[in-house]
């Protein structure tokens, strides 16, 4: 009993699928660590207000109109009226006394503030949204902390790039890590794939066996990487309050994104790791492999 | 592309055979007919098993006319060499079976490898060759549970499963006592008796004068037939060129 126990533990083909399991649950952590930054971006982003002002003196019903059609344009997220009275009362709390007690007249106009999806605050794109906005009929000024913006598309531009950039290290260095201990499982085999050939099989032939046993390895690591992403971010969510900030997990683009990372990684780098690790051999005489 | 005379199996013609990228074998004229069995023998690394690895497009021809059944060696695709193989049985002197599968897996991985789906077929063809080497008993058994003899056998068994024209043996006694060398040669005899040729390299003289056939010596690569009329003096300082 003992024996067996340590023979499955210490089996070329566990340690193998625990190896790539690991490297898998690896990418899956870099797959959320960019989701979060996104969430993080987006959040930030979606905050920036947008104060357009309205005409004087225009009616409620054209002051509703305007409301209407700034919930109308797909880029908007969040439309929130503040009339005259509601901006001095806000002005007031801020500074701590009515100023309508020395004014005869509230010099407050109407606003509406507004937020944008944050797909559409790249720089170049708020200059035309800015354009359309003025065009409706009730706005005279459209007010955005430009500089703000701007500074912020740029750093999350060069931020973005270095996490993209780390991202792609990450998977060559998965790719090398999955690559060097599939190639070690076929590495054991490779007299037997010679004789497999001596007795005349085609290379297809001897190639497909392991090219399903690459496809099992792969499908098994990543599910092995798939619960241990979920339990971590079950522990996440059940630690941190403040997880809600940066992602939200309830969202199933969160869980499809990670899990298809891990699967298709899983799969695809198994089998090409596979299919050039036997190849190899395959294409190695009896003599070559010895030296190696 | 067949060869003039059908039942003319191999024909070698001023072959210089070349074992990475270096001629191990100059100049070979050979020439193998249908149901006759041909010894090549000769000291230790003079190119008797690279000759024998020619045969089956392991060891690559560098110069001169070589076909092995409707093969021409000198223009053979990497595709084509399984194919060839298959009409072939090869017998090595350490066995090369599959490690990681039973006698029946082995011989089965074969048949399936050659194109033969059918599992009663499969069964049946497996169970005919081990009657045929006297191992039908231990079908189920792994490769590391098998005495060398049995092996050797299995090998046989495993040559023999695609009624092959010609079976190439490297020194099939080489790791066996005498007692079962001999068995392991009866049974290579029967095999040469229903039709089969074959080609052996061995260091064994034993063999030559209780199964005779014709006997190519092997000499700083270079092989040359001795007549039988020569064979009763051919002593074994001459053997192994002493």
């Amino acid at each position: 009993m003992a024996k067996s126990v340590k023979y499955i533990l210490f089996n070329s083909k566990l340690t193998t699928v625990v190896s790539v399991s690991m490297v898998l649950v690896l990418l899956g952590i870099t797959t959320i660590v960019l989701l979060m930054s996104k969430n993080l971006t987006d959040h930030v982003r979606e905050n920036f207000i947008f104060k357009l002002t309205l005409k004087e003196g225009i009616t409620q019903k054209t002051i509703d109109a305007v409301g209407d059609t700034l919930r109308a344009k797909p880029y908007i997220k969040e439309v929130n009226y503040v009339s005259k009275e509601l901006a001095v009362q806000k002005f007031a709390e801020e500074l701590g006394e009515d100023p309508m007690e020395s004014l005869d007249v509230n010099p407050l106009p109407n606003t509406y503030e507004v937020s944008l999806k944050a797909a559409q605050l790249a720089a170049d794109s708020l200059k035309n949204i800015e354009d359309e906005l003025i065009q409706i009929k009730g706005i005279t000024e459209v007010d955005y902390p430009h500089n703000l913006v701007e500074t912020f598309s740029r750093n999350v531009r060069a931020v973005s790039a270095v996490f993209l950039f780390m991202a792609g290290v990450l998977l060559v260095i998965s790719f090398a890590l999955i690559n060097n201990t599939i190639r070690l499982l076929i590495y054991s085999d490779r007299f037997l794939i010679q004789t497999m050939k001596q007795v005349g099989a085609t290379r297809n032939f001897i190639r497909k066996p392991y090219m399903k046993q690459g496809l099992i390895i792969g499908l098994i690591a990543s599910g092995i990487a798939i619960v241990i992403i979920l339990l971590m971010l079950f522990c996440m969510g059940d630690l941190t309050s403040d997880i809600s900030l940066f992602i939200d997990l309830q969202d199933t683009t969160l869980y499809l994104a990670t899990f298809g990372v891990i699967l298709v990684s899983g799969i695809l780098i198994t089998e090409l790791s596979t299919y050039l690790a036997v190849n190899k051999y395959l294409r190695q005489s009896l003599n070559t492999m010895y030296l190696i | 592309m067949q060869t003039a005379d059908s039942n003319l199996f191999i024909d070698y013609r001023g072959v210089n055979v070349s074992y990475n990228h270096v001629d191990v074998l100059r100049n070979v004229d050979f020439k193998l007919d249908k149901g006759e069995i041909v010894y090549l023998i000769g000291r230790v690394g003079c190119g008797k098993s690279t000759l024998l690895k020619s045969f089956y497009a392991e060891a690559r021809i560098s110069e001169g006319k070589a076909r092995v059944l409707n093969f021409d060696l000198n223009k053979i695709k990497g595709k084509q060499v399984p194919f060839l193989r298959r009409k072939l049985g090869i017998v090595f002197q350490d066995f090369k079976l599959l490690t990681d599968r039973s006698v029946n897996d082995n011989l089965e991985f074969v048949l399936r490898a050659t194109d033969m789906k059918d599992s009663a077929s499969i069964n049946r063809r497996i169970k005919e060759v081990l009657d045929f080497v006297g191992m039908s008993a231990k079908g189920y058994k792994m490769p590391h549970e098998l005495s060398g003899g049995e092996q050797q056998r299995v090998v046989i068994a495993r040559a023999l499963l695609n009624n092959p024209q010609i079976i190439l043996a490297d020194e099939p006694t080489g790791n066996l006592d005498a007692h079962t060398g001999k068995e392991i040669m009866q049974l290579i005899y029967q095999v040469v008796e229903s039709g089969t040729s074959v080609v052996m390299a061995t260091h064994n003289m034993r063999w030559i004068s209780m199964f005779p056939g014709r006997v190519f010596h092997c000499v700083e690569g270079k092989l040359t037939e001795i007549p039988s009329s020569q064979l009763e003096n051919f002593t074994l300082d001459d053997f192994y060129n002493l």
